[in-house]
């Protein structure tokens, strides 16, 4: 290539992202030092699980959907039976539904701790890594995994293992734990309040990148409690549905520089942004109370269209999750049956819960003898994806004078203030094949 | 090949803990060793959970059986363990069942390839506990040559001769039996260099 072509073109590519779940890229164009194309590629190959279920019986599913996320299998699980027991039309039990958004804490917790620690709060130091990080602040880091491990120890004794439990089941669980087992975890929790509130602290007081966006957030919100299982679709701009309409409003389109499905708002077309952040700037006065006493300490305001303060959010919804756990496990007493009985009839259901990451949607149809007919799962980052190439789309033209290593460091640190996960996108590739 | 079940149900195991984590697991807080299988149900890939499961059968009192397919598990677990076996399966290009042994932190250790979530591999997990003062004073990493791996793959037919072996070999170490040793067979559970966490504790006494 010529060199006064060269100057003016320029690529910026980086082949593999870090700190992220899963295989992506990123390709950044520019002329001229104006940006012409951006692509969050994700190359990682797809997993096809909504093909893997049709077929397979609806008591499979929970055990299936788990496998797509080792992180956050609880939310596929979740989402799962509600959804199949929306079609199956079972009633679930309000106790049986307190030790769901339990297991749900623990979730949250373990993922929401890794992500704080180990994966963002690197970039605000710059420090290239966890250990890097580790080295300067042990003792951060050292909270940080154990508040993780507090929440993997909650997914082992309500769901059997802390990576992918076997204990979900449609109409409830396979077995209640005793009350010891629960009541065994109080002190933990209870310290684990403590740290997630020091935790918050820490983070609120990062230099974050002057950078607002005026997002349209979605998560769910519900009038009672910080919605993670229940509630109704909201967003910023004041919509609100029921579960139910989803798909009326929220649609799936394929790009060709990836894998994953790219989610956008109907009937417009455009991105949206769901997690941390989003929950907090919709749902703040559900905040349990020591976090919503943290929310007004560290001076939360909303709207905050600031993504690198989704470590603040993420913290936040630690305090909440230890807190409503706590509650939760003093509380408990196994009552009655694990699970609700039923009949297998012929159905379709839908569900929506807030996974780590955000909002995540399923979509089952079963057949008079149990069969998965259809199946359709929209995780959370893939709905991500559009709106993070927006926002790349708007980092740019203010780092574009920059040397190329410094803005690939800069378009990194903004794709992981998302937490994606992208081996949890990747499960579907529309495949044409052209016959000549 | 047969899959692994519980010892206790009869049920096939899939990932994790041995023992029911809902069980009594009193004997169990008194090991002061800790053996981990790391790798997944794939191929080869799931001799490291085959041999734990040899392993298990040792006295509860001694040792502490576990096997996941996220080394970052490991930063749950090593705290109160004086000693720390890990066994993986690995594909180097050796022959197919080679048991190799290295002691932590080997060099020839961070050449390997390896895999994990979030680019938590092996030896950055354990770098990382290493960093926070948390890597107990012996940790040893076995790998296994494989040779199949991926998504559905079945095991190789020679994977219960390898396994088998190879559970024999740390199972003598365990018990203190002397045994060949070679550059990556060493006798008994004595770290070759002071890991950094050994090393700040050296000075800090100093």
């Amino acid at each position: 290539m010529p060199d006064d072509r060269r100057d003016r073109q320029r690529s910026i590519r980086v082949p593999v992202l870090t700190r992220v779940e899963g295989e992506g890229a990123l390709l950044v164009q520019l002329r001229d030092n104006v940006l012409t194309d951006v692509q969050l590629a994700i190359y990682e190959p797809p997993r096809f699980f909504e093909s893997f279920l049709r077929g397979r019986s609806f008591d499979e599913v929970a055990d299936i959907t788990a496998r797509i996320c080792g992180i956050c299998p609880v939310a596929y699980q979740m989402t799962a039976v509600q959804a199949l027991e929306a079609a199956l039309g079972i009633e679930i039990a309000a106790p049986i539904d307190a030790l769901r958004r339990l297991i749900y804490c623990g979730e949250w917790i373990e993922s929401h701790s890794l992500h704080v620690h180990l994966l963002h709060a690197p970039d605000f130091f710059g420090c290239d890594s966890g250990i890097e990080l580790a080295k300067r602040f042990p003792a951060e880091v050292n909270r940080g995994l154990r508040m993780k491990k507090f929440g993997n120890r909650l997914l082992e004794v309500l769901g059997g293992r802390a990576i992918h439990p076997v204990n979900i089941a449609v109409g409830g669980f396979y077995r209640l734990p005793r009350r010891e087992e629960l009541h065994s975890l109080i002190p933990d929790f209870q310290w684990g309040l403590q740290a997630a509130i020091e935790t918050a602290r820490w983070v609120a007081g990062l230099p974050f990148p002057d950078f607002e966006i005026p997002y349209d957030f979605v998560a769910l919100s519900h009038p009672d409690q910080y919605a993670i299982t229940a509630g109704q679709v909201t967003t910023s701009d004041g919509m609100r549905i029921p579960m139910t309409d989803y798909e009326q409003h929220f649609a799936e389109v394929q790009v060709p520089h990836s894998t994953s499905l790219q989610s956008r708002r109907m009937p417009q077309g455009t991105e949206y942004f769901l997690g941390p952040l989003a929950r907090l700037n919709l749902n703040c006065e559900q905040l349990s109370p020591a976090a919503a006493r943290l929310r007004d300490e560290v001076g939360w305001r909303r709207p905050c269209g600031n993504p690198y303060r989704g470590i603040v959010a993420r913290a936040i919804e630690m305090v909440h999750a230890f807190e409503e756990a706590l509650g939760l496990l003093q509380s408990y007493r196994p009552l009655g049956k694990p699970r609700s009985e039923f009949e297998v009839r012929a159905g379709e259901g839908m569900a929506v819960t807030e996974a780590p990451r955000g909002l995540i949607f399923h979509r089952y149809q079963v057949s008079s003898d149990g069969l998965i007919e259809f199946a359709k799962i929209v995780p959370p980052t893939s709905q991500n994806q559009a709106q993070i190439e927006a926002d790349l789309r708007q980092l740019l033209p203010t780092i574009v004078h920059k040397p190329d290593k410094a803005i690939a460091t800069e378009c990194e640190q903004l794709i992981r203030s998302y937490d994606p996960c992208i081996s949890c996108a990747t499960h579907f590739l529309s495949l044409t094949i052209q016959r000549q | 090949m047969d899959k692994i079940s519980c010892r206790n149900t009869g049920r096939p195991v899939e990932s994790e803990a041995y023992r029911e984590p809902w069980g009594c697991r009193d004997q169990e807080e008194s090991a002061t060793t800790l053996i981990v299988g790391i790798g997944s149900l794939h191929g080869d890939d799931q001799i490291g959970f085959l041999v734990a499961e040899h392993l298990s059968l040792l006295d509860p009192r001694v040792c502490r059986v576990r096997r996941t397919d996220a080394p970052m598990r490991l930063l749950d677990w090593i705290d109160r363990f004086t000693t720390v076996h890990l066994i993986d399966a690995c594909r180097s290009g050796d022959r197919p069942g080679t048991l190799r042994r290295y002691q932590w932190p080997d060099p020839q250790l961070m050449q390997c390839g390896w895999s994990g979530t979030h680019d938590f591999d092996l030896p950055t997990v354990l770098r990382l506990a290493d960093q926070l003062d948390r890597l107990p004073a012996c940790v040893t990493v076995w790998t296994i040559e494989g040779v199949t791996f991926g998504p559905g793959r079945e095991a190789s037919l020679a994977i219960e001769t390898w396994t088998r072996r190879a559970a024999k070999q740390i199972e003598s170490e365990l018990l203190g039996k002397r045994h060949r040793s070679n550059k990556h067979e060493v006798t008994g559970c004595v770290p070759h260099s002071l890991t950094a966490s050994q090393t700040r504790r050296k000075r800090a006494d100093a």
